[in-house]
């Protein structure tokens, strides 16, 4: 004679009550969405990275600024972040020169503020569901704790009636309880994880386009106040 | 107009890369991992006098009756001896004497032909005999083996099973006397305070360690009415630290979870 007592996962699962399962299946969908967000962005950063590093190397390789601006307007579709920067700035700066302003410190702050209002909006793309991310990784843990202490609450409940209190009368409640927990952590953990990395990411293009920014408006400052060359 | 990186949401490859990774680390807890099936198993011990066993198992089975010699075959019954036939009287009643002679000699003749098959007649039947009974003894013989084998093999699977019964009934004597003289060391240790009525008892099962130790919260099964006493017993089970075990460790493993009942008497 042995007392047989499954406690496998699904059994867990299945066995749990209403709002514990309404918990689960909402970690559930939180952890589908912030993976299918980690991926999505993983693939995002890397092109924008790629696209940022080959644009610096076909700026500073040439000299033709307007060249390089017809490119950026040809294609479209397929530039980046720093192009479309680039782009505004210089297109700001066509339209203060074709105005025939000669005030090079009014040009100049023009094509500043031009780029930086793309410089957001790009900025403001690259982190969009950064912010959802961060929330998966500080809420799901309360979430899966709420479960678990519910779960646990009505694991004790049901020891009222019960004269003899043992492990087993509460064991597969608290197990039962425990899942959720253990699925809020799972949901949790590669979003913080995430979070922070493509965070860093971020902040590291940013510093990228910022320095570019400066360095793009001394060059236009310069081809303002003498019209010729570099 | 301005251009910006569009800001789309997850594509659908994301979402089935997300799924994969669900459905992968769903298959590794289910799959990976060994869910325990069952979690209690309550030790079971058969206890039965050896005395009484003895008894059942020397009781020798009945001895089979093995195959019985077929039973000897009738005699056959002899042959009537043919009758020798008869002369025609016709030609004894006018007789010569040559004739007479002749008849004489004839009769003679068929006399002495008769005798000689008759003899013949007679070894043959012997032989044939000699030849029947030779077979049966053989059979009678053989069949006498195989009884005896059949004997001899029944004889050797009892003594085994008999052999088994013992030994496993010594360890349940072992671990009775082991018990008993777990129960005697704690109750020699065990102060009863006054008050406590007689008769009452106290089931506890203790978990022993291999050194004879008792890990401390006692769990107690059936609470005896008297607190005092449940407390005392305690007590005692404490005080008798270490328990009286057996040297060998498979003896030793039966008493992990000890379960004892404890008595009050005077």
């Amino acid at each position: 004679m042995s007392v047989t007592t499954d406690i496998s996962l699904i059994s867990l699962i299945i066995g749990a009550s209403v709002l514990v399962q309404i918990v689960m299946g909402l970690l559930l969908l939180v952890s589908l969405m912030s993976w299918a967000y980690i991926f999505s962005k993983m693939v995002t950063l890397q092109k924008a990275k790629r696209q940022t590093a080959q644009f610096e190397d076909g700026f500073w390789n040439s000299s033709d600024l307007q060249s390089l601006y017809l490119r950026a307007t040809a294609n479209n579709g397929q530039t980046g972040s720093l192009e479309h920067i680039f782009e505004s700035g210089y297109r700001e700066f066509q339209r203060h020169r074709s105005s025939g302003t000669q005030d090079s410190t009014a040009v100049t702050s023009g094509v500043q503020r031009a780029m930086k209002a793309t410089y957001q909006r790009e900025m403001d793309a690259l982190e969009s569901h950064l912010a959802f991310l961060a929330t998966v990784g500080s809420v799901s843990p309360y979430v899966g704790l709420f479960g678990t202490v519910w779960g646990i609450m009505n694991a004790f409940r049901s020891l009222t009636n019960v004269g003899q209190a043992t492990l087993s009368n509460v064991a597969p409640g608290i197990a039962e309880a425990l899942v959720t927990t253990a699925m809020g952590l799972f949901a949790a953990i590669p979003a913080v994880v995430a979070y922070n990395r493509y965070a860093n990411e971020i902040d590291r293009l940013s510093i990228r386009f910022e320095s570019f920014m400066e360095e793009f408006s001394n060059i236009l400052q310069r081809q303002a106040r003498f019209p010729l060359g570099r | 107009m301005v251009t910006v990186t569009s800001d789309k949401g997850a594509q659908w490859w994301a979402w089935l890369l997300a799924m994969a990774v669900h459905v992968m680390f769903a298959l590794v807890l289910i799959l990976g991992v060994a869910w325990p099936r069952h979690v209690t198993t309550p030790m079971e011990a058969e206890l039965w006098s050896t005395k009484d066993m003895d008894a059942t198992m020397t009781r020798v089975p009945p001895p089979q009756p093995a195959n019985p010699p077929p039973p000897p075959k009738a005699e056959p019954a002899p042959r009537p001896t043919p009758v020798p036939p008869l002369l025609p009287k016709s030609e004894l009643t006018p007789k010569s004497e040559d004739a007479r002679d002749v008849d004489i000699a004839l009769k003679k003749k068929q006399e002495k032909e008769e005798k000689a098959r008759k003899q013949a007649e007679q070894h043959k039947r012997e032989m044939e005999q000699e030849a029947r009974q030779m077979k049966a003894d053989a059979l009678r013989e053989q069949l006498a083996d195989e009884a005896a084998q059949s004997a001899r093999d029944e004889a050797r699977r009892d003594q085994a099973a008999r052999l088994a019964l013992k030994a496993h009934a010594a360890q349940a004597t072992l671990i009775d006397r082991y018990k008993q003289a777990i129960i005697r060391k704690i109750r020699n240790n065990t102060q009863v305070p006054d008050g406590v009525p007689d008769g009452v008892s106290l089931e506890v099962d203790l978990t022993v360690l291999p050194t004879g130790e008792v890990l401390m919260p006692v769990k107690i099964i059936k609470s005896s009415a008297s607190p005092a006493y449940d407390r005392a017993v305690i007590q005692g089970i404490m005080r008798s630290q270490p328990l009286p075990l057996p040297d060998d460790p498979d003896l030793r493993r039966e008493f992990r979870t000890t379960h004892l009942q404890l008595k009050h008497e005077k």
